[in-house]
């Protein structure tokens, strides 16, 4: 009986110490909506366009970076600080877009066009990804998904209207959760937006 | 010490109900809740707590803006709500103390008082440390969303304090053990350093624990400062520490009442193997959880 009892609360010491070092995290801090538009050429992505529209806590933290009264309109300088400040941090982050031939990565995708302005006090990004080799999305499943590694940024795809596609008639896109590819501790299953082109 | 224990488990189930109250809060105009979708790979607790974070990191948000927009007590009151749900959910997260003050307190035999001065120890840390940052990086005019890479020099540093706290208080009982074995006496009054706390560990338990800034903190000091309401997000500041030490002192009063569990009922003597199992394993679990967070940031660096 006492070993019994000393078994049992054992395990629930040990339960109790387990339990406590759970991880839920107190993230994201720092929200955007995403707008993808997706250019084809036959069965071939060749770009991505995408819309980026932050919070306004963290849009005023970026332009207060770059010295930016949140109430104005961007200038040519103020964007160009963007771009030479924020901007090209993400590669890091894969843009918070990643992209997979199958179960690929395509992760050589190069950024074009990037521009700024403010949409009352939120920040905007408009930019392209251009994958350096066109992805033949009839050879195999063709996923974009979206979202911020280390889950600091919540990326959301925009409802019924955040994906539209350009070029061949036959090439569709649908927003899915990309289950099997969760993030942060397996805490978060990204949107993707899965492509497809009928022969 | 049961009604403790009682309002303890209230506590935090009260907390987990507010915050999902919260879910439907968004930062974009079409209130949209969660972008990510819930496919649940963690039971059900795990995920809700989670999920009742991230829509507590977007009221959070939410309040600011308000706070800056309009004025009355309406907004104050609703940031200050949000500021300590938020801190009482941001301290459930991983690197706040809560293994710590777990494996420490289930080591010794610590009383009502250590638990309530840790808890707030441990808060007012992590929030001070979150202040200081903030006022280097407007001295080198950084912005505040200063991302976890960033951080990893502080969270690193932590990590080896942490691990560094458990190996004590593991030799602590190791050098008890040995001299009760040698013919001393071993009783719950025998005042070794094995049993009982002290306030210089304490702070440096708190050190360990509390000097990774909170990035909900830093984000509202310089959101504060940059609109001209800085009083009220000192408020928020407050409440937020405020928050963490209930969660804090939740959590240390399970694990008061858990060692007490243990230990009471054969008296202390007739159940040695009892205490030598909390002694040597509130350390060790700390040793184990601070030594995976410090292989983790080390691995991501």
């Amino acid at each position: 009986m006492f070993v019994r009892w000393s078994l049992r609360t054992g395990a629930a010491v040990s339960i109790f110490l387990a339990a406590s070092a759970t991880s839920a995290l107190a993230h994201p801090h720092a929200w955007l909506e995403n707008s993808v538009r997706a250019h084809f050429s036959g069965a071939k992505l060749t770009q991505l366009d995408l819309h980026w529209r932050f919070d306004e806590v963290f849009s005023a933290d970026v332009l207060r970076f770059i010295k930016h009264d949140p109430a104005q309109p961007l200038g040519a300088s103020d964007v160009a600080a963007l771009s030479r400040n924020a901007f090209t941090d993400l590669k890091e982050y894969g843009y918070f877009t990643h992209l997979r031939s199958g179960e690929r990565p395509v992760s050589d995708l190069r950024p074009r066009g990037f521009h700024a302005i403010m949409d009352g006090r939120r920040l905007v990004y408009d930019f392209s990804l251009v994958p350096v080799q066109p992805v033949d999305a009839a050879a195999a499943p063709l996923t974009a998904a979206f979202y911020d590694p280390t889950y600091y940024v919540d990326v959301a795809l925009v409802p019924q209207t955040g994906l539209a596609i350009e070029g061949d008639a036959r090439c569709k896109g649908q927003a899915v959760p990309d289950v099997g590819h969760t993030i942060y501790s397996g805490f978060v299953t990204p949107i993707a937006a899965r492509f497809s082109c009928g022969r | 010490m049961k009604r403790l224990l009682v309002i303890a488990i209230g506590v935090v189930a009260a907390v987990g109900l507010v915050a999902a109250a919260a879910h439907a809060a968004s930062p974009f105009d079409h209130g949209q809740a969660a972008p990510t979708a819930g496919v649940h790979v963690h039971g059900p607790w795990a995920q809700a707590l989670f999920q009742a974070q991230a829509a507590l990191s977007a009221r959070f948000n939410l309040a600011l803006i308000e706070l800056r927009d309009a004025r009355g007590p309406g907004p104050v009151l609703a940031a200050l709500g949000a500021a300590f749900l938020y801190g009482c959910l941001h301290a459930a997260g991983p690197g706040h103390g809560k293994a710590l003050v777990s494996g420490y307190l289930v080591s010794r035999d610590a009383t009502v008082g250590d638990v309530l001065r840790l808890g707030t120890q441990i808060a007012v840390m992590h929030v001070a440390s979150a202040v200081v940052l903030v006022t280097v990086l407007a001295l080198f005019v950084r912005n505040a969303f200063t991302s976890p890479e960033d951080l990893r020099g502080v969270q690193i540093a932590s990590d080896v304090v942490i691990v560094g706290i458990g190996a004590v208080l593991f030799a602590r009982a190791l050098r008890a053990r040995t001299r009760h074995d040698h013919g001393h006496g071993h009783s719950s009054t025998c005042g070794c350093a094995a049993h009982v706390t002290s306030p210089r560990t304490g702070w440096l338990t708190a050190f360990g624990a509390g000097i990774v800034p909170c990035s909900g903190t830093m984000i509202t000091l310089v959101f504060a400062l940059g609109n001209g309401i800085l009083l009220a997000g000192i408020g928020m500041l407050l409440a937020i520490a405020l928050g963490m030490s209930v969660t804090l002192i939740a959590i240390g009063s399970i694990a008061l009442a858990s060692r007490r569990a243990a230990t009471v009922g054969g008296g202390f003597t007739r159940r040695p193997h009892i205490h030598r199992l909390l002694d040597f394993g509130g350390p060790s679990f700390i040793i184990l959880a601070g030594g995976t967070l410090l292989i983790v940031a080390l691995a991501a660096s």
